[in-house]
C-alpha cells in the first residue's frame, strides 16, 4: 500500500494514493464526452490527436476507446469531473502518465501491459528497462499523431535522451545508415526487451550482425577466431572514427592478440614513414595487416590459411 | 458429442479472455454500460489523408561523398515525400509513407489491413554506400578476371607502375536494397501470429586486396549478393501463461565465388602471373525457437526461452593455386560446414511484497561445430607449397548465472545489489577455460519531483587458464601473448546520470560513463582499456513558439598495448589515444510571421583526433595525429501558405576534414611493395540548398 509521503497518524488520517482512489472509484456517465467536454482543442495539454491513432479506434475490440475510453488507461472518473469546487478544495487527480508523477512507474506500466504483452513486448517483464524503472511514457507519445520515436530517424534522438554515449557515437565518421532513418536503433535492439544480451534482437551479438552481414556467417574453411566469436571484439557497432567502425587502427588492433615471430610482431613506429618509403611501410599504411592479410572474417580458399586467399 | 467437446474446449480457452481486464481495472467497472456511450465529441478520423512534398536540392558542387546514405549526389536532385492514409469505418486501414522517391535512398512502407484483426506489410529501402571516387587501378575486369593492360611494365619494384596511362578512373560504392514483406493476425487477444520475408540485394564495387609473398595489390571488387529471410512467429497469451514458438530460415547467396587477378609484379616462378582470391561463400541457416512463461503472481513470473540453429555452407572449393606447376588434389570437392547452436535462458522474477523482488537467470550457449577438421597444403602466394595444416573449426560453451535482489525502500527509490558468473570453454582452435565473476550495484532515486538520480556500477574479474597454444597456421605465436578475449581481466564500470527538471519548461541532463579494463597479468597483447565520457544536454522551452536546445560531450579512449619484436620478453610498448568533443545547439522559433513561419536552426560539430605513441627501449615515438573534423549547420524555413499547404526553404551545410597518414599521399608508385588505388580523402566542404513545396489533401 503505497501512501502519500510524510504522512502522520497523529493528524488527519493518512491520504490515499491515487491507484487507491481509482480502484473504488465511479466510472463517469458519458465516457470520452465527459473528458472531451474540458479536454478540448484549446486545452494546455492537446489530447484530441489520440483519435488519429490506433489507441483511438473505435471499431478495434482490442483499443482503449473501443472498451472503457479515456478511463481504460487513466482510471475511473471519480470525483474528477466535480464541476465546483469548493474554496481551497483541488480537483482529484486521474492517473498520469509523465514521470513525476505520484502513480509508481512499475503500476503505470503495468497499466500499458494489460494490452501490450505479445510479440517484441513478450520480453517486457524483467527486461533491462522494466527494472530499471523506465517507463513506457519515457520512450512513447500517444496523445500526437505520429509518435516520434515509430519513426527510424527520429529514434538515435529519442533513445539517446539517456543512452547519450551510443548517440555521440551515431555521429562519427564511420557509422550505420542512421542520420537519414534507413536504419534505427531499433533494427539491432529490442527496448521492450530480448533474449540475447544488450537487448539485441537476436540472441547473439553476431547472430544480430549476420541479419544483414550474412556473408561473414560461415562457417570457413578456415577460421578467424575472434570473427567468429564476436563481431564486437574489433567493432563498435554506434559508430568509429576509424575506417569500418574499428575500435582501434590497424595494425595496432591486430597486435592486441599477435605477437608470432616475424612482422607481426615489429613495433610499428614513425620511423617506417621516412620518405621515400620503404617496403615496411605497407606494414602500416593504406590497409595495413589488410594490405595481405584480406580474409579477416575467415577463408574458405584451400589455400587461405593467413587469410591472404 | 465432438461437438460439445469442441465447444467447451473453446470455452474454457475464451473464458480467461473474457475474464481478463485490460487496461486499469476499477472495482465498479460492471456499474456502466460502456456500448451507450456515444463518443459525440470524439473527432472522426478523416477517411482519406494525403500528403506530397515535391522538393529540389542543389549542391555548390558535386560530391560523391556527400551522397554517402543520403542519396544528395546531384548538383539538382528532384525526388518526393510523401505519406497516405485511408480509414474506413469498420476499421480498414490502408497506410503508405515514402521518403525520397527519385534517389538512390528512396524507401516506401506501405501496410493494409483490418486493426485489431490482421495487417500486410510491405517495406522496400535502398541505402546507397558511397566511398571514394576517382581511384586509380590499371585493371579491366572481365569475366570475373582482372586484366591488366597489355603494356604493363615487368617489375618487382611497384615504384615502376606508376605511368597515368597505366590507369583508368573508378568509384567504390555499393547499392543496398531490401525488400521486406510482412503479415499479422492478431484478431484474438490469445493469438498471434507473425511472419515477415525480407530480401537483401547488394551491388557496386568494393575494395580488396591480394598478397604475393611480399608484395600486395589493392583490387576493385564486384560485388553482387543477396541475403533472404524468412521467419514465422505463433504466441498464445493465456494469462497466467504465454508461450511462442518462431522458425526462421536465412540464405547467403554470392553471385561471384571468386575474384581472378593478373598478377602486377614480375612472376617469381613460372606459373604465378595470376592469383585467386576466394569470395564469402554461399551459406544457409536455420533456426526455431520457443519460449514460455508462467506468471504466478504480480511481478513474479518463471520464464524458459530455448533455441537451436543449424548453420550450413558446401560451397565447392577453389584449387589450391592457378598456378599449374603447384597443382594438387583437393582432400574433398567442399567444406561441408556444419555448426549447431543452442541457446538456453531460464529466469525467475519472485517479488515477495512492493519493496522486495529477486532476479534469477541462468543461460547456457554453445557453438558446436561439426565441420570435420580437413588436412590442407597451402599454397602460398601462388609460388610455394607450405608445410599440411589441419583445419581447425572454432567453437565455444558458455554458461551465465546471474542473482539480483531488489529493494525499494519507498516510492521512486530503488537499490539493487548483484552477482555474476560466467565460465566460457573454448575448443579446437584455440583451447581454452575462463571463469568470469563479479558483483553489480544500482541505485535510482527521484530525490526530489525536480531531480532523479541514476546510478549504476560493476567489478568483474576473469581468470583464465594459460592457452593450448595451436600453431594451427604453422607460426609459432609468443608464448606470453595473452589474447584479450581470453586473458586475466579487471573489469569496472561506473555510470551516473542526473536528470533535473524544474519546471515543464526546461530539462537538464548530465551523465558521466567510466569503463576500464585492466590485462595486468598479460605481458603481451592489450594490457589496459579506459574509457570517458561525459555529457550534457539542457532543453528549454520556454514558450509554446520557442524551443532552444544545447549539448556537448566530450570521450577519451585509451588503450596500451605491449609487444616484443624479437620473439623474447615485452619490448616496446604503444599507447593510443582517441579523443572526442561534439557539441551544438538547436533554435526552433514558431509562429513567426502572422503565424504562417516556422524557422529551424540547429549546428553541431565532431572533433575527433586520435594519438599513437610508441616506446621502445625507452626511446619514445609518435606517429603523426590522426584527426577528423565534421562541421554541420543548418536552416530551415517553412511558411505556411493555407491550411494544407506549405514551401520551405533550407540551407545546410556540411564540412568534413580529415587528416590521415596511411591513406594521405599514398599514391600509386609511392611505395615499392604495394599498388595502391591512390590517395583517399574523405574531405569535403558542401553548401546544399533544398526548397520545398507541400500540400495536404
Amino acid at each position: 500500500m503505497a501512501l502519500a509521503d510524510n504522512a502522520d497518524a497523529s493528524e488527519a488520517p493518512p491520504k490515499m494514493s491515487i491507484l487507491e482512489l481509482k480502484r473504488t472509484a465511479a466510472y463517469s456517465r458519458g465516457g470520452a464526452d465527459t473528458c472531451l467536454g474540458c479536454h478540448d482543442e484549446d486545452s494546455a495539454f492537446p489530447v484530441l490527436e489520440i483519435f488519429q491513432t490506433k489507441h483511438g479506434s473505435m471499431t478495434d475490440p482490442h483499443a482503449p476507446m473501443a472498451q472503457y475510453q479515456c478511463e481504460s488507461c487513466h482510471g475511473p472518473l471519480g470525483e474528477h469531473g466535480k464541476k465546483r469546487l469548493r474554496k481551497g478544495e483541488s480537483r482529484e487527480p486521474m492517473i498520469h502518465f509523465a514521470r513525476q508523477e505520484a502513480v509508481p512507474i512499475m503500476e503505470k506500466n503495468a497499466i500499458c501491459s494489460s494490452c501490450h504483452r505479445q510479440r517484441d513486448q513478450r520480453h517486457w517483464p524483467g527486461s533491462t528497462h522494466e527494472v530499471n524503472d523506465v517507463a513506457c511514457t519515457d520512450c512513447h507519445q500517444l496523445h500526437i499523431k505520429e509518435d516520434p520515436i515509430s519513426l527510424k530517424r527520429m529514434q538515435v534522438q529519442v533513445c539517446g535522451s539517456c543512452h547519450q554515449a551510443e548517440r555521440m557515437a551515431s555521429k562519427r565518421f564511420s557509422t550505420h545508415p542512421l542520420e537519414y532513418g534507413q536504419m534505427g536503433c531499433t533494427d539491432c535492439h529490442n527496448p521492450h526487451g530480448s533474449t540475447g544480451e544488450k537487448l539485441l534482437t537476436s540472441d547473439s551479438i553476431n547472430d544480430t550482425c549476420f541479419s544483414c552481414h550474412a556473408e561473414k556467417r560461415g562457417p570457413f574453411a578456415w577460421e578467424h577466431e575472434p570473427a567468429s566469436e564476436n563481431c564486437v571484439l574489433c567493432h563498435n557497432p554506434h559508430g568509429s572514427n576509424h575506417e569500418a567502425m574499428l575500435t582501434q587502427k590497424v595494425p595496432f588492433l591486430c597486435q592486441n592478440c599477435h605477437s608470432s615471430a616475424g612482422h607481426p610482431s615489429l613495433a610499428m613506429d614513425s620511423d617506417r614513414l621516412t620518405r621515400p618509403l620503404g617496403s615496411s611501410a605497407s606494414l602500416l599504411l593504406g590497409r595495413s595487416c589488410t594490405n595481405c592479410h584480406n580474409g579477416v572474417h575467415g577463408s574458405n580458399h584451400p589455400s587461405g590459411s593467413r587469410f591472404q586467399r | 458429442m465432438t461437438k460439445i467437446f469442441c465447444i467447451l474446449m473453446l470455452a474454457a480457452i475464451c473464458q480467461p479472455y473474457l475474464a481478463r481486464a485490460q487496461g486499469f481495472v476499477g472495482e465498479r467497472r460492471d456499474e456502466v454500460n460502456v456500448h451507450a456511450w456515444r463518443c459525440e465529441y470524439c473527432p472522426k478520423p478523416e477517411p482519406r489523408e494525403l500528403g506530397l512534398k515535391a522538393n529540389l536540392g542543389v549542391a555548390d558542387e558535386k560530391l560523391y561523398r556527400f551522397a554517402n546514405y543520403s542519396g544528395l549526389d546531384g548538383q539538382a536532385d528532384v525526388f518526393i515525400d510523401g505519406d497516405l492514409r485511408m480509414r474506413s469505418e469498420n476499421g480498414d486501414f490502408w497506410d503508405m509513407r515514402f521518403q525520397h522517391i527519385g534517389l538512390d535512398s528512396a524507401g516506401v512502407e506501405a501496410a493494409y489491413g483490418q486493426q485489431g484483426h490482421y495487417r500486410i506489410g510491405l517495406d522496400y529501402l535502398t541505402i546507397p554506400v558511397r566511398k571514394y571516387e576517382n581511384l586509380q587501378t590499371p585493371y579491366s575486369y572481365d569475366n570475373q578476371v582482372l586484366q591488366l593492360p597489355g603494356d604493363w611494365p615487368s617489375s618487382l619494384d611497384a615504384r615502376d607502375f606508376a605511368s597515368p596511362g597505366l590507369y583508368q578512373s573508378f568509384a567504390t560504392g555499393t547499392d543496398w536494397e531490401r525488400l521486406g514483406l510482412e503479415l499479422s493476425l492478431n484478431e484474438h487477444p490469445w493469438f498471434d501470429f507473425d511472419s515477415r520475408y525480407q530480401r537483401w540485394h547488394k551491388q557496386g564495387t568494393r575494395e580488396i586486396s591480394a598478397a604475393q609473398l611480399l608484395y600486395a595489390t589493392y583490387l576493385p571488387l564486384p560485388v553482387d549478393e543477396r541475403i533472404q529471410d524468412l521467419s514465422a512467429s505463433v504466441s498464445l497469451d493465456n494469462a497466467p501463461w504465454s508461450m511462442s514458438l518462431t522458425a526462421a530460415i536465412s540464405r547467403f547467396d554470392n553471385e561471384f565465388d571468386s575474384l581472378r587477378f593478373d598478377n602486377p609484379y614480375a612472376s617469381l616462378i613460372p606459373g604465378a602471373e595470376t592469383g585467386e582470391l576466394s569470395l564469402a561463400p554461399d551459406n544457409r541457416a536455420l533456426k526455431l525457437a520457443a519460449h514460455g512463461q508462467y506468471s504466478y503472481a504480480q511481478a513474479s513470473f518463471v520464464k524458459l526461452d530455448y533455441s537451436f540453429a543449424e548453420l550450413t555452407q558446401d560451397e565447392a572449393f577453389l584449387p589450391y593455386s592457378t598456378n599449374p606447376n603447384l597443382f594438387q588434389a583437393l582432400p574433398r570437392a567442399q567444406l561441408d560446414g556444419k555448426v549447431h547452436t543452442s541457446d538456453l535462458a531460464l529466469k525467475l522474477q519472485h517479488s515477495w511484497d512492493r519493496q522486495w523482488a529477486m532476479r534469477l537467470k541462468y543461460r547456457k550457449q554453445d557453438r558446436d561445430n561439426l565441420t570435420d577438421p580437413l588436412l590442407l597444403t597451402p599454397v602460398i602466394a601462388d609460388l610455394y607449397l607450405a608445410d599440411a595444416l589441419t583445419t581447425l573449426p572454432y567453437d565455444f560453451s558458455t554458461q551465465t548465472a546471474n542473482v539480483t535482489l531488489d529493494y525499494r525502500p519507498m516510492v521512486g527509490h530503488r537499490l539493487n545489489l548483484g552477482y555474476r558468473y560466467q565460465d566460457k570453454t573454448r575448443n579446437l582452435q584455440a583451447v581454452h577455460k575462463s571463469e568470469e565473476a563479479g558483483v553489480n550495484i544500482g541505485y535510482s532515486a527521484n530525490l526530489s519531483p525536480q531531480w532523479l538520480l541514476k546510478f549504476s556500477g560493476e567489478r568483474l574479474d576473469r581468470d583464465s587458464s594459460a592457452p593450448q597454444q595451436v600453431d594451427f597456421l604453422g607460426v609459432d605465436e609468443n608464448p606470453l601473448m595473452r589474447r584479450f578475449n581470453v586473458a586475466d581481466r579487471q573489469q569496472d564500470k561506473a555510470r551516473l546520470q542526473l536528470f533535473y527538471t524544474p519546471s515543464e519548461l526546461i530539462s537538464v541532463t548530465m551523465s558521466g560513463l567510466l569503463s576500464h579494463q585492466d590485462y595486468a597479468a598479460s605481458e603481451l597483447g592489450l594490457t589496459d582499456n579506459n574509457l570517458r565520457n561525459v555529457s550534457l544536454d539542457i532543453g528549454w522551452h520556454p514558450t509554446q513558439t520557442l524551443d532552444i536546445s544545447v549539448f556537448l560531450q566530450h570521450e577519451q579512449i585509451e588503450t596500451e598495448l605491449v609487444g616484443s619484436d624479437d620473439f623474447s620478453i615485452p619490448r616496446w610498448q604503444v599507447t593510443n589515444e582517441d579523443e572526442i568533443v561534439h557539441y551544438g545547439a538547436t533554435l526552433v522559433l514558431r509562429d513567426l510571421w502572422d503565424d504562417r513561419l516556422d524557422l529551424h536552426l540547429s549546428v553541431d560539430r565532431a572533433d575527433g583526433r586520435s594519438k599513437i605513441s610508441l616506446n621502445r627501449d625507452a626511446q619514445g615515438n609518435t606517429l603523426p595525429s590522426i584527426s577528423s573534423l565534421w562541421s554541420h549547420g543548418k536552416l530551415t524555413l517553412v511558411y505556411r501558405l493555407s491550411t494544407n499547404s506549405d514551401i520551405s526553404l533550407s540551407y545546410q551545410y556540411q564540412a568534413f576534414d580529415s587528416a590521415d597518414f596511411a591513406i594521405d599521399g599514398v599514391v600509386p608508385g609511392s611505395l615499392p611493395n604495394l599498388l595502391t588505388f591512390g590517395a583517399l580523402s574523405n574531405d569535403y566542404h558542401i553548401n546544399y540548398a533544398l526548397v520545398s513545396l507541400g500540400y495536404r489533401f
